[in-house]
């Protein structure tokens, strides 16, 4: 092997491992949780496998729910899509583009798949009845029964919102209106009263299977 | 126009699509995929890290690298010097440190290094004068211009500057179709492949630039700080002040664009030699020591890695360089070896 072939080697090499090293430290060390992620993009390995990190999905949600994540979601998700739903909500592109993600449609490379808001979900919302409103001293808001798109929150015999998992598709809307974080801080997080959960089971899946194991993520 | 103004002007408009159309939430993108809803071109090393990730073909991604092939077909490595921002970053940042007199600062003696502006400028002096020069001071004009330009490191006349034949072909062919940055694209692929995501966009100082304006976007916007403003600053500096010869040596990215570029022959620089000093007898190698590929526009090895950065054209003491569409292929031999065309 001559001088110039060595010395080639020697720095590809360090720098293929390199590689290999950034790739497993990325995967086993600095991973997360499952998030909360557009429509479509629901399969976890398939997002994290097609994910290009283009900025393309997020800058062109109309409703502005899409956000790049960021290093504190670890470095395997960084620059990838997730939902903030302080800053917006999805209505699956129904008044910009006739119910036609655009998200999805911008993706250059499959990470965000099909969905069909019929029958798969985004994840599902969960109430916190400790920072709910309706079941402090006033109970008086109503804004998540009246304001969910597809009914899935009824109000109980006091008039207190409950969240119909079935019908629920994680659009995010009653987390976004969600005024209880504006009314009275709990330990400085800035946690609303309802918030949707990413769930690691389809929706139909969770319809015709067991509840309880339904909820991923931390409830 | 010359063309570094136009690559200058080009690389702006970019920067300012990408930037407005963030600004806008117009969906365009960054280069690693750019676009207007579902036509956007993609970064070809991305689409084939999606690829063997995934283990399946998604065929608008698929298309789309075929175009791109085409793309490198009719224009070679154009990317690396009209649309990159990476040699433009690293030029920015680098400051020529005073203390170190020239052929001593660190990128000397690196086939990829550029001359600063004074050296290129003395040795367009030194060819003018190595033209002019009688018989008898030829010998004291070789080793003064010698002394001035940079020899790559791998040539033998390195060690005896003096000795350097004119027309240096040493380099050039030197410059082969495979080094380490394929190896580093091995790398790339095997780890997407093992781990299931494509690792070289974690890392790749082009997908970071464009990270670190929409992080600082977010901060400002949003009011949403990061890790991210001080971790992917540091991967850059890394990847292109610790380890110098990015582009050269490591950039994986690069070499993908070098293996789609290899049938290009379009717009290859082209020697006029009945204007090129050095054919006309003299020492002039300005054209080898501006490239920043380390190319001999005399000869069509290596050819395939030109970025068509214009650079040899303009830097030419004696405007002997054109790039045309089409120039019939350049030799391999040294000029030395033919007649000297009558003057
Ligand atoms: S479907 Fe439309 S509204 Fe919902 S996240 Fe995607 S772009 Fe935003
Ligand atoms: S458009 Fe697709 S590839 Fe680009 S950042 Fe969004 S999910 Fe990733
Ligand atoms: S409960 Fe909330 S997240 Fe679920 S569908 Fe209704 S508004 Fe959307
Ligand atoms: S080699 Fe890589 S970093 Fe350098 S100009 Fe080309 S693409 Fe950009
Ligand atoms: S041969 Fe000329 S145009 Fe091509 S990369 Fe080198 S300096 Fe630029």
């Amino acid at each position: 092997m001559d001088d110039v072939t060595r010395r080639t080697f020697i720095a590809g090499g360090a720098g293929a491992v390199a590689l290999l090293a950034v790739g497993g430290t990325a995967k086993y060390a600095f991973g997360s949780d499952q998030m909360l992620r557009p429509p479509g993009g629901q399969n976890e390995d398939t997002l994290i496998a097609n994910c290009i990190k283009c900025d393309r999905c997020w800058t062109v949600c109309p409703l502005k729910c899409v956000v790049p994540a960021n290093m504190n979601d670890g470095l395997l998700n960084s620059r990838t899509p997730k939902l903030d739903f302080h800053k917006g909500y999805c209505d699956f592109c129904v008044d910009a583009n006739d119910g036609k993600p655009l998200c999805r449609a911008n993706c250059p490379t499959g990470a965000l798949g099909s969905f069909d808001p019929d029958t798969e979900w985004i994840g599902a919302a969960v109430l916190d009845t400790e920072l709910c409103l309706a079941y402090g001293v006033a109970r008086s808001c109503m804004r998540c029964i009246e304001g969910c798109p597809f009914d899935a929150i009824v109000a109980d015999e006091y008039g207190r919102p409950v969240v119909d998992t079935e019908k629920c598709n994680g659009c995010g809307y009653c987390e976004f209106i969600c005024p209880s974080n504006t009314y009275r801080t709990y330990s400085g997080s800035t946690k609303r009263a309802i918030v949707v959960e990413p769930s690691e089971i389809s929706r139909t899946e969770f319809v015709e299977g067991n509840p309880i194991e339904a909820k991923g993520g931390q409830a | 126009m010359k063309i570094t103004t136009a690559r200058k002007i080009t690389l702006w408009l970019v920067v300012l699509a990408v930037v407005g159309g963030i600004a806008v939430s117009a969906g365009t993108g960054t280069l690693s995929s750019f676009g207007w809803e579902s036509i956007a071109a993609i970064c070809p090393l991305g689409a084939i890290e999606t690829f063997l990730a995934s283990k399946t073909i998604f065929p608008r991604a698929l298309i789309v690298l075929v175009i791109l092939i085409g793309v490198g077909v009719v224009l070679g490595k154009v990317f690396c010097a009209w649309l990159c921002p990476v040699p433009p970053l690293r030029k920015f940042f680098t400051f020529k440190n005073p203390f170190k007199k020239e052929g001593e600062n660190a990128e000397s003696g690196n086939k990829s290094s550029r001359l600063s502006g004074e050296s290129v400028k003395s040795s367009k002096l030194s060819a003018k004068s190595a033209k002019s020069a009688k018989p008898s001071s030829e010998s004291k004009a070789t080793a003064a211009l010698a002394s001035e330009i940079k020899i790559p490191e791998s040539c033998d006349s390195a060690k005896d500057p003096a000795a350097c034949p004119s027309g240096c072909t040493s380099c050039a062919e030197k410059r082969k179709k495979f080094d380490s940055r394929h190896v580093v694209l091995g790398g790339a692929l095997v780890s997407t492949a093992i781990f299931g995501f494509p690792v070289f966009c974690i890392v790749c100082p082009v997908g970071l630039t464009f990270a670190s304006i929409v992080a600082l976007w977010r901060l400002v916007g949003f009011n949403e700080p990061s890790w991210a403003l001080l971790i992917f600053p540091l991967i850059i500096i890394v990847e292109l002040f610790v380890l110098k010869k990015w582009c050269f040596k490591f950039c994986p990215l690069g070499a993908v664009m070098s293996l789609m570029s290899i049938p290009n022959r379009l717009f290859r620089p082209r020697v006029d030699s009945s204007k090129c000093l050095r054919e006309q007898g003299g020492e002039c190698t300005v054209c080898v020591s501006v490239c920043e590929e380390g190319l001999d526009p005399h000869f069509s090895d290596g050819m395939h890695e030109c970025t068509k950065c214009g650079v040899c054209k303009e830097e030419c003491p004696a405007q002997a360089i054109s790039i045309p569409l089409y120039a019939p292929a350049a030799k391999h031999a040294p000029p030395k070896d033919k007649p000297a065309p009558s003057t």
